[in-house]
């Protein structure tokens, strides 16, 4: 029998269970009405919130999905105390076991992210999806009869090469529209790594084997220098992958630290809930037990975010993405460019002259109106932009966000 | 002594009540409509590129008691109509109510072909310009300057290098020194390669700003909030106001690359105010320069902008004419809360009205 149970006498038995029917039948009979779980309630709420904001908030989808997930832990409690109140549990039990799950979550991410980056797994789930998308893709940009069929000939032969086709190692050989035959050559279970190879110890699949740095095939071919006229793409996508892999190791350790923030947090709620400080008014709701737990984690985290070791893996964690978008950057900049499309660093280009055209233009109009001034002339008029221009008549409105820039987000 | 005290009946009643009170919030926010970016009538006076200055009108219809205009210059981050967000808290109509005749710069949305405006292009620039328009358009020699935040800080470089065009200046929760052991942002951004970023990125976006911000205090802002806004969602006004500041908060411009850059490198990174070699143009940038009389106002509970960061001003100005106003509050609790509003925009309008 529990703490709680047992300090209650007969009469305070009869109302527990007074109230205890009332409250339930009070709860099925809302139950009955609204039929809705407590998470799909929820889900349902922020479904509306974004059909509300959607037009004016810029990745209102995405954002919805990450509150759904942000709110689990306090419906994870709620649920929880629902039930163990259903079984008679008292609630330092019940907040026990709550506390208890809350712990396994972060010594388990804490575990997940203290191995190496499971490059095997991200490739995996990867070519999953492109297996899933690139048929039509590809079928929708080079349709059938083109002379090209991938239309961008550098990178069409650099995927071609040994190291990243299996066509140097597959007799019947794949090619990009051959999507049937990428995908066998990109599942790792069928690997089958040329003769030649296998005699200089190459990372066999071990299906059992979890961790990246017992299967690294691909870092293997990153590595490989590049050969022939595509030698330079050959090479930009070994470092995609390098920067990609760096990425995803700096990842993990910032995943690692954040697990650590959660796992000090615990212990530290678990402490307050065994020896309250003196004075501590005691939680009466679940609100006040989550706000409690809220409290107690953020203090932590910003304890820990101001540390030198936070810094120093944020930064590494930031210098490595924008390491490896800038290497897709220009991959992608590169294939434009072969479609016969502006590039990015073309239209920069463009931009940079503009300014630089127009700070000259400001400068000269400034010194010609203060020569005006000088000489008596006429009255110097304020230097103005040479796209500057008249209000309009009209009463202001607010500026809004460009239509083209809403669209886009919205298709996140 | 036990830290839960809670029966059983308590938590059913409170898990029905939460129920309840999504579905009421469900109807309510069908009936939120479209949400204000702004509540004063105003006029543009003058448009450049993608900012546009507006001039405010007094809904009392009064004439202005103070003869010299008041530029309102925000920052890049986030928009101004939170200056005039709703009838009851506008801190523009709060200043009109004191005399005041208020302007107001809205920079717009920056896209990509603005990924080469710098901050010469912004202060020397755009500022100087804006002034040039409000001058011209009051009829006034000089304005005054209400700086908010980051447009405090440009506000402060703009009134060191144009001395000799701003009467008064006021700055509002405006970091000075920008590497305060409290302020979160600034650890953070030491060991970024803001180079790699900017030539990544081009712009910085609104949403990767959204995140980092919302990074300050993750338990509360990301999950916290939205389950405590589920007390309100009953009432409809409630409703209606917790969206229009939802609204605003990730209502983000993105933030032109080069002006980033700099401000990043010379602001957070170097503490040019503060270790002094900021240049703007090829300027020195000296804050001694600025001799009109300041005002210094900042929350006291801010957590992007903390006192420590704000208060060294004082000791950094050339006159001596300065003053500081705190209020009990956070960041953005200048422009939304009662008490702030009550206190806030009375002090700045006496305060200019006396010089």
């Amino acid at each position: 029998m529990s703490t709680a149970q047992s300090a209650y006498n007969a009469n305070d038995w009869q109302h527990y269970w007074e109230n205890w029917l009332q409250t339930q039948q009070e709860f099925l009979r809302k139950q009955m009405q609204s039929p809705q779980s407590l998470q799909s309630h929820w889900d349902g709420f922020f479904r509306e919130w974004k059909t509300n904001l959607g037009g004016t908030v810029p990745g209102a989808g995405a954002y919805q999905q990450m509150l759904s997930q942000a709110s689990q832990q306090f419906l994870q409690m709620v649920q929880q105390f629902s039930q163990g109140a259903s079984e008679h549990k008292s609630v330092q039990d019940i907040a026990n076991e709550w506390v208890g799950n809350l712990q396994s979550f972060f010594t388990g991410l804490q575990q997940k992210n203290a191995r190496p980056f499971d490059g095997l797994d991200s490739w995996r789930s990867f070519t999953e999806s492109l297996m899933k998308s690139a048929p039509a893709w590809a079928g929708n940009m080079f349709p059938p009869g083109l002379a090209q069929p991938w239309g961008v000939p550098g990178w069409n032969a650099a995927w071609q090469t040994p190291g990243w086709n299996a066509a140097a190692w597959n007799p019947q050989g794949f090619g990009p529209g051959n999507w049937q035959q990428a995908q066998q050559f990109m599942n790792p279970e069928n690997w089958q790594a040329p003769e030649w190879l296998q005699q200089q110890n190459w990372p066999q699949w071990d299906p059992g084997v979890q961790g990246f740095e017992t299967f690294d095939p691909f870092g293997f071919c990153a590595s490989l220098p590049g050969l022939g006229y595509t030698r330079e793409k050959q090479e930009d996508l070994g470092q995609l992958y390098k920067h990609w892999v760096d990425f995803e190791a700096m990842a993990r350790k910032y995943n690692a630290s954040m697990a650590k923030v959660g796992a000090e947090a615990v212990q530290k709620f678990q402490s307050y809930l065994a020896d309250p400080p003196e004075g501590a008014e005691p939680l009466n709701s679940l609100k006040q037990i989550y706000g409690k737990w809220v409290d107690i984690c953020e203090d932590v985290y910003a304890g820990h975010a101001l540390s030198d070791d936070y810094t120093a893996v944020y930064g590494e964690v930031v210098n490595a993405l924008m390491t490896y978008k800038k290497k897709l950057h220009e991959i992608v900049d590169d294939m434009v460019e072969q479609m016969n499309l502006p590039t990015r660093e073309e239209v920069d280009s463009l931009h940079k002259r503009v300014h630089e055209l127009r700070r000259e233009n400001l400068k000269m109009r400034k010194e010609l109106a203060e020569i005006r001034g000088k000489l008596g002339i006429k009255k110097p008029a304020p230097a103005k932009a040479a796209a500057a221009k008249p209000a309009p008549a009209k009463k202001a409105k607010a500026a809004k966000k460009p239509a083209a820039k809403k669209s886009a987000k919205k298709g996140k | 002594m036990s830290a839960i005290k809670l029966q059983p009946e308590e938590i059913l009643k409170e898990i029905t009540n939460f129920n309840i009170k999504l579905s009421e919030g469900i109807k309510n926010l069908r009936n939120v409509g479209d949400l204000p970016s702004g509540v004063t009538e105003k006029e543009t006076i003058y448009a450049e590129d993608k900012l546009s200055v507006y001039h405010y009108k007094n809904p009392t219809g009064e004439t202005p008691e103070n003869k010299t205009p008041l530029l309102i210059v925000y920052a890049l981050v986030n928009r101004p109509y939170m200056t005039d967000l709703q009838e009851n808290r506008s801190t523009v109509r709060g200043l009109m109510a004191q005399g005041q005749d208020v302007y107001l710069i809205d920079w717009g949305y920056p896209d990509r072909s603005d990924r080469f405006l710098n901050l010469d292009d912004y202060i020397n620039g755009y500022i100087d310009r804006c002034v040039d328009a409000v001058c011209e358009h009051s009829g006034a020699k000089k304005v005054n300057i209400l700086g908010i935040c980051q447009g405090g800080a440009f506000s402060l470089c703009y009134t060191a290098l144009h001395p000799d065009k701003v009467k008064n200046l006021i700055t509002m929760v405006t970091p000075v020194d920008f590497q305060t052991k409290d302020n979160m942002l600034s650890h953070w951004i030491r060991h970024i390669d803001v180079d790699k970023l900017v030539d990544t990125l081009g712009n910085v976006p609104g949403d990767l700003m959204n995140w980092t911000f919302l990074n300050l205090k993750p338990y509360r802002l990301i999950a916290q909030k939205y389950i405590d806004m589920v007390d309100i969602l009953d009432n409809p006004k409630q409703v209606c106001n917790f969206m229009t500041m939802e609204k605003w908060i990730f209502d983000s411009p993105d933030q032109a690359g080069e002006a980033y850059r700099e401000f990043v490198k010379d602001f957070y990174q170097k503490n040019s105010f503060i270790n002094g070699g900021l240049e703007i143009g090829g300027q020195g940038v000296s804050l001694a320069n600025i001799k009109c009389p300041v005002m210094n106002v900042y929350a006291l509970d801010d957590h992007l902008v903390p006192p420590s960061a704000s208060r060294p001003l004082g000791k950094l100005v050339g006159t001596k004419d300065y003053q500081e106003v705190s209020f009990k509050g956070g960041h953005i609790g200048i422009y939304v809360s009662g008490s702030a509003q009550a206190l806030v925009p009375p002090s700045i309008g006496k305060w200019l009205n006396a010089r």
